[in-house]
């Protein structure tokens, strides 16, 4: 909430700017027509004002009886500008238009300040604050985020902003999860150092990750995607779990995570980050802010990353941590413009360069490369363009549309399998909002999301050209404040698999100021996508087997379809005289149709569909405690139930624990008068025995046990704020040097059939020091 | 020997002094000037001072909830270190002077009364 407020605080601050407001004289005028020639003269000291376009409008609040009561003294001031007025006793005012906008803002302390689109054809303006809600502050939030958003409470789970991320090293968005409990970021496989996030107890497959509210992480890029996204360039990570709003598509499964970038109301002018690991990775990241006249700004986002050190710290001649070249540039353009006309307009590109394997490996070598490795490049374009038209203030009215296109192709071998994935995409949402009235508002909108691929595996072709056409509704219902409902309903026509509809309810009731209930169940539906989601296979020699369920679909698989269903209870109380908060959520997600991914016979990985029963129950607990001034706890535990029917018998999901615990501890020093402190952080996780696919019939030596071993993580930060600008911060992570032992299979023969690096439930790499800078040049 | 003399007579004095004054924590409430996440940051990390336990201001109702422990500050010690940086309470006005130190977008005063 204070995070919020903060948020809702510095955004009033960058629209009010230096502002000074004229208050009008308190003229006892009754009715709206109001029209004085003095006050007229008053006027003409200001600029922007045009004495035959004045509005006349009054500003009004509900008493407790529900009627409409004059609000004196509220502020309604031009965005941006100094032009503005006060309101009198009865709640009514006089402005004239602005030449440089026409966004009106009213505001009155205890109210959520009212944003108004205000036409130059308008004379007459009826406004009703309404009290300050947490509800109206994310709101806010959200309307920074995109050109449209919608009141989400009901659905969000979690923000991680800045300050969160800043507490570990976030190289890249799959690292940003260390201090988040509800997320279990691993790696995939021994070699590679790709890591993955798991969310419910299920694959991050089933997660849908956007970014600036646009399904990107997906595809080919299902898993890499992650890691495609530097951490620095990361404003604010909003996470939901639980199936998500029917606006963004029917592929939500387990959850929703929407990753914002910095944009234009980011502070400093320049932000640069450097940082250095001691296993030789090194980064160094820029983001630029400029104004370019009134109406545009753009950021420009610039990211380097390389590790060419060799490390092979467990001895078992494969490195620890892949060699890498990456390269990210993006540039975007805000447009606010007159008229409540707004965009954003962006275009990314990635290189990427990856070289892991056996210690020796060098695919530029003529010998050399014939040792067990992989070589990879990935080259990925975006383009997104949003654009937002906000009609009349009066209902709320406003059109959106969401256009997005991508390249991706990614090349290159995994030992002796040759790769090459294309992945053509393009994506059109438009959407439309509007409020029947104070307490109903409603999305509805067409998408059309086109999906062409080319990939490759040795000899295998797995093309296929997917096109989805879809309609959607979601309806929000605000009852008293108390409760609020979101109905959301969308039917999608694909291409190959027909017609499927997806409903999904969301609810929350508010038991008191400091407790609430949240529920939510929906469907959601995934294309199979074999290759790149279990990408973790291609470090082993397992053979491929696809069990074929539907000809002509995409690996020839039936789509998946799962229902997820959630209850969430939150709770504010005081502890130590500060704020506490405890947070309990349940969640099933039961899958109707499935594609199983057989580990279980070792040499084979089979895909096959799912003919029986598969869920996941996941229940997590979650409190966050001040026990002194400045220092914070939180610490959760979650304990699952994933299992799915395998070809013959029930099992448990393989490489997930079933219980985890988690805790963050955050201290900082008394900020000086210039922003010097110290920050202190860290961060203990504990993950309990996870169940290892089967190697029983593998030779001796070469079998793992049932279930692997329980181990803690630890991971330490110091950050010194020399001043508000500057910042140094030293790392350690896996500071109790835990190591998985014998991650990789037969790894003195990798051309056994017996190789196999995917199996990993732990880290490889023993404990890791880092040291960065982050500089702000140029703020506020 | 004479400096610790010299001490005991300080404690001796600064207990008896505050001797009627209980260490048990108290909370009070009071309204605060500001209009701004800057102010909201200002007023609090200006209560992040000896002998208050916790502080929150709330900028929807620009109400400041102190608790703090009364043999070690006093009530209007606290609104005192708020009107140092330059904001008036509904107990004690800022100085002019104090008042020029705040933020360009936190001139609560220009915002009332032109």
């Amino acid at each position: 909430m204070k995070r919020i407020l903060l948020l809702w605080g510095v955004l009033l601050m960058a629209l009010v700017g230096t502002a000074q407001v004229n208050p009008e004289e308190d003229h006892d005028h009754d009715g709206h027509e109001h029209a004085d020639h003095d006050e007229h003269d008053e006027h003409d000291e200001h600029e922007g004002h045009d004495h035959d376009e004045m509005i006349h409008g009054n500003v009004w609040i509900l008493n407790e009886k529900g009627k409409q009561e004059g609000l004196e003294s509220a502020i309604i001031i031009w965005k941006g500008t100094t032009d503005g007025t006060l309101s009198n006793k009865k709640g009514h005012f006089h402005i004239g238009h602005n030449e440089t906008t026409d966004t009106l803002l009213v505001m009155f302390v205890g109210y959520s300040t009212d944003t108004l689109i205000v036409p130059e054809e308008t004379h007459e303006l009826n406004i009703t604050l309404k009290p300050a809600t947490e509800m109206a502050a994310v709101n806010i939030i959200a309307e920074i985020e995109a050109t449209r958003m919608h009141l989400r409470d009901a659905m969000l789970n979690q923000t991680m902003n800045e300050k969160e991320l800043c507490k570990a090293a976030c190289c890249s968005l799959s690292e940003s999860f260390e201090t988040n409990a509800s997320i279990d970021a691993s790696f995939t496989d021994a070699v590679t150092g790709t890591r993955q996030i798991k969310m419910l107890g299920l694959d991050g497959r089933y997660t849908q990750i956007m970014f600036d509210n646009i399904p990107t992480v997906r595809g080919l890029a299902s898993i890499y995607g992650l890691s495609y996204l530097p951490g620095p360039w990361i404003r604010e990570i909003a996470i939901s779990k639980g199936v998500g709003s029917v606006v963004n598509g029917h592929e939500s499964i387990t959850g929703q995570i929407n990753v914002a970038h910095k944009n234009n109301t980011m502070e400093e002018k320049a932000f640069i980050n450097a940082y250095l690991g001691s296993a030789g990775r090194m980064e160094l990241n820029g983001v630029f802010k400029k104004d370019f006249g009134d109406h545009w700004s753009s950021n420009l986002f610039l990211h380097g990353a390389q590790s060419t050190l060799r490390f092979d710290m467990n001895n078992d001649g494969f490195l620890d941590n892949p060699l890498f070249q990456n390269f990210v540039v993006r540039n975007e353009w805000q447009y606010t413009g007159k008229k409540g006309l707004r965009g954003e307009y962006a275009a990314t590109y990635h290189n990427l360069q990856n070289t892991s394997g056996q210690y020796d490996y060098d695919p530029h070598d003529e010998i050399r490369k014939k040792l067990w490795g992989v070589n990879t490049n990935t080259e990925r374009a975006e383009l997104t363009a949003k654009t937002g038209y906000v009609f009349e203030n009066k209902d709320g009215m406003s059109l959106g549309s969401q256009v997005s296109g991508s390249y991706h192709h990614q090349t290159g071998n995994y030992g002796n399998r040759i790769y090459d994935g294309q992945q053509n995409n393009g994506r059109v949402n438009l959407l439309f909002a509007s409020e029947y009235n104070e307490s109903i508002k409603q999305t509805s909108g067409v998408s059309f999301v086109y999906d062409d691929y080319q990939e490759r595996l040795d000899s295998m072709n797995f093309d296929r050209t997917e096109q989805t056409f879809g309609l959607f509704s979601e309806h929000t219902f605000d009852i008293k404040k108390k409760m609020a409902i979101i109905v959301g309903l969308r039917g999608d026509y694909h291409n190959i698999y027909g017609f499927f509809a997806t409903p999904r309810l969301h609810a929350r009731y508010s038991l008191s100021d400091n407790a609430s209930i949240k529920a939510s169940i929906g469907k959601g539906y995934r294309s199979p996508n074999l290759l790149m989601d279990n990408v973790g296979l291609f470090a082993s020699n397992r053979a491929i087997h696809i069990e074929p369920s539907q000809n002509g679909a995409p690996y020839g698989m039936k789509m998946e379809e799962s229902v997820n269903i959630g209850l969430v209870y939150n709770q504010k109380f005081k502890l130590f005289h500060r704020d506490a908060t405890l947070a309990i959520d349940a969640y099933r997600t039961q899958f109707q149709k499935q594609i199983v991914v057989d580990w279980e016979t070792p040499t084979q990985i089979n895909f096959y569909q799912l003919n029986g029963e598969s869920y996941s129950n996941s229940v997590q607990v979650e409190t966050q405690i001040s026990p002194l001034k400045r220092f914070n706890v939180r610490a959760a535990y979650r304990w699952l139930e994933a299992k799915t029917q395998y070809k013959t018998e029930m099992l448990m999901r393989p490489l997930i624990a079933q219980h985890r615990a988690f805790a963050n501890l955050e201290y900082s020093t008394k900020e000086k008068d210039n922003g010097a402190k110290w920050m202190f952080d860290f961060t203990a996780k504990w993950l309990g025995q996870q169940r290892l696919p089967n190697t029983a019939s593998n030779p001796e030596g070469l079998q793992l046990a049932g279930m692997s071993n329980a181990f803690w993580i630890f991971n330490a930060q110091v950050s010194r704020h020399f001043n508000k600008n500057f910042e140094l911060y030293v790392g350690g992570e896996n500071l109790g040097n835990y190591r998985q032992q014998h991650p990789i299979i037969s790894a003195d023969n990798p051309n056994s059939s017996y190789f196999d690096a995917s199996l990993i439930y732990g880290p490889v790499f023993g404990s890791m020091g880092y040291v960065g800078i982050r500089w702000r040049i140029g703020k506020k | 020997m004479k400096k610790y003399i010299f001490i005991l007579i300080v404690v001796l004095a600064s207990t008896t002094a505050f001797a009627q004054k209980s260490k048990k924590p108290v909370t009070i409430s009071f309204h605060v000037e500001g209009i701004c996440g800057n102010c909201e940051k200002t007023i609090e990390s200006a209560l992040d001072a000896k002998g208050i336990i916790a502080a929150d201001y709330n900028l929807d109702t620009n109400i400041a909830t102190v608790t703090y422990r009364p043999n070690k500050i006093t009530e209007e010690q606290i609104h005192r270190i708020i009107n140092e940086k330059g904001y008036d309470t509904d107990k004690f006005k800022a100085t002019d002077e104090q008042y020029s130190k705040v933020h360009d977008c936190c001139r609560y005063r220009e915002l009332e009364k032109h």
